[in-house]
């Protein structure tokens, strides 16, 4: 599989969620963007992971 | 003049033996205000009619033999992003509503209060306690007392370095990725964050829920200590309080680290420091240590480099979740540094965010398990000295800060002095224990400000004005 182009899936992404960022701001987030990419996609990359559960908790009685 | 003390011990100490009072110290601070603020932008906002007010009745009480603790009558700042009675809150930012600070003091502060501390006023941060610098927003730059070049460090940059200029002798700061630890070492000084959960963070805007933690600041671990005795405690407020009893921070403080067994990661740190000067001052950091008692050995810890990616998928999607509606609809008046910075929350999906909270999960327990053998683990706590004030984004510094990682996994980590980098500027150590162990991280900075005094160093700029 390719991966997509930051250039394409940035601005995308940012206007998905409402954000409308100038041109010249919208480059920098996609300059940042494979660093940060490398670093969240290496977290699928860590073993051992089948049985684990997020650290969320969850109580249906309110705080 | 008045000299202002170098620590909250010793000014403790002096309106104890009737040596100084509280409105005298409160006004040198004030005075040291008026004469280095314009230089290092701590302030955005200053209580002098208030904190003389608090200082008169400090020292109304303690002639009264009314003694509240160590903290009675001492100037203390709190970071712009926690509430107070006396001002509003900004986050340095142009969106936060200004009637969010209408609640009044957040828990911290009223804690501090009930102590009889002296709140100064509130300090820059950066906006909403991320990005870096915007010259185009109205607010105070912060600048560094030791190079007004450089960075005072983010984002309790005013906690930080109004510290180290003697502008106040303590304050709050917060900490998401490194947010206290980060301009203690830069300025010079010592701070902690404690573990998730002992200090409560209600009354303080958030940034990332599950990564925030606010803390004390001061020039000694000692005087941190003396501030955590007051600051924590569970708070019904916090939802992510911990109800769990508190320690006697600042009592064994003796100096003697005898059969404390440290552990040292040299590879995911130090080794990849640039600076020799770094090396240096961290290796001859361990001789003390060791010369005290303490028994140093190699640790390799778990998982570093994927919690560090963990705290910031984590805090981006976080920050984003409480933004995303006004980045989309006032982008501009959020600092650039800030608005690129949050907006990246965009970018991480639901199955990333919850992904790296299952990192935590097994990071936590491998943490916890590599931690048994040891009291407490050092590090640098950055790999480098102040970088510069302007004209650089958070990703530049961001490899060589040895903090984010302690959000994640929750653990207390201490930074105090440990000499001067190659360009003169300051460097820090970090002192790491299991959760809730805060008291020996105290233990070991104590310990190493006992034979050191890297912590009472004070920069020239303020050298006229210091005791």
């Amino acid at each position: 599989m390719t991966a997509p182009d930051p250039a394409e899936l940035v601005p995308m992404l940012l206007s998905a969620a409402g954000v409308t960022p100038p041109a010249d701001e919208v480059a920098q987030i996609v300059a940042a963007y494979p660093a940060m990419r490398a670093g969240v996609d290496a977290l699928y990359a860590v073993p051992d992971l089948a049985d684990v559960a997020p650290v969320l908790s969850f109580s249906p009685v309110p705080a | 003049m008045t000299e202002i003390p170098p620590t909250i011990a010793d000014a403790a100490a002096a309106l104890r033996s009737g040596e100084l009072t509280s409105v005298a110290l409160t006004t040198a601070c004030l005075e040291a205000a008026d004469a280095l603020d314009a230089q290092i932008g701590c302030y955005i906002e200053r209580f002098d009619e208030t904190a003389l007010a608090a200082a008169a009745e400090a020292d109304r009480a303690l002639a009264a033999g009314d003694d509240l603790g160590p903290l009675q009558g001492i100037p203390l700042g709190i970071k712009d992003i926690i509430a107070t009675d006396e001002g509003p809150t900004t986050a340095q930012s142009l969106i936060l509503d200004p009637r969010w600070g209408d609640q009044g003091d957040a828990p911290v502060v009223a804690r501090l209060r009930a102590a009889g501390g002296v709140i100064t006023g509130k300090t820059t941060t950066m906006e909403f306690a991320c990005g870096m610098t915007d010259p185009e927003k109205p607010f105070p730059i912060p600048r560094n007392p030791w190079n007004l070049d450089r960075w005072p460090g983010g984002s309790s940059s005013g906690t930080g370095n109004g510290i180290a200029a003697g502008l106040f002798l303590g304050g709050l700061g917060t900490d998401t990725g490194g947010s206290i630890r980060a301009p203690s070492a830069y300025c010079g000084i010592s701070g902690i964050k404690a573990t998730f959960g002992r200090v409560p963070k209600s009354g303080c805007v958030p940034l990332g829920y599950s990564l925030d933690h606010i803390g004390p600041m001061a020039r000694s671990a000692r005087d941190c200590a003396l501030m955590l005795d007051v600051l924590a405690g569970y708070d019904a407020s916090d939802p992510y309080a911990a109800d769990v009893p508190v320690a006697d921070y600042s009592s064994g403080l003796d100096g003697d680290l005898s059969g404390l067994t440290l552990g040292v990661d040299r590879v995911h740190t130090v080794d990849r420091a640039e600076d020799p000067a770094v090396v240096a001052a961290f290796d001859a950091v361990l001789a003390e240590l060791e010369a005290a008692g303490a028994t140093v050995e190699e640790i390799s810890l778990p998982y570093y480099d994927e919690l560090g990616a963990t705290t910031m998928a984590t805090a981006f999607a976080e920050a984003f979740a409480y933004h995303r509606n006004d980045l989309a609809s006032r982008w501009s008046d959020y600092g650039r540094s800030t608005r690129k910075f949050i907006a990246r929350g965009a970018l991480i999906s639901a199955a990333d965010f919850v992904q790296a909270q299952r990192v935590r999960t097994i990071a936590l327990a491998a943490m916890t398990e590599a931690f048994a053998p040891y009291d407490a683990v050092i590090t640098p706590t950055a790999l480098a000295g102040a970088p510069p004030a302007l004209g650089i984004e958070l990703d530049d510094i961001l490899g060589s800060i040895c903090t984010p990682v302690w959000n994640a996994v929750g653990f207390p980590a201490l930074s105090v002095p440990m000499g001067f980098a190659s360009d003169g500027l300051p460097l820090s150590l970090q002192v790491i224990a299991a959760p809730f162990g805060e008291a020996v991280t105290f233990k070991v900075g104590d310990a190493l400000q006992r034979r050191t005094d890297w912590h009472l160093r004070v920069p020239p700029i303020a050298a006229p004005l210091a005791a």
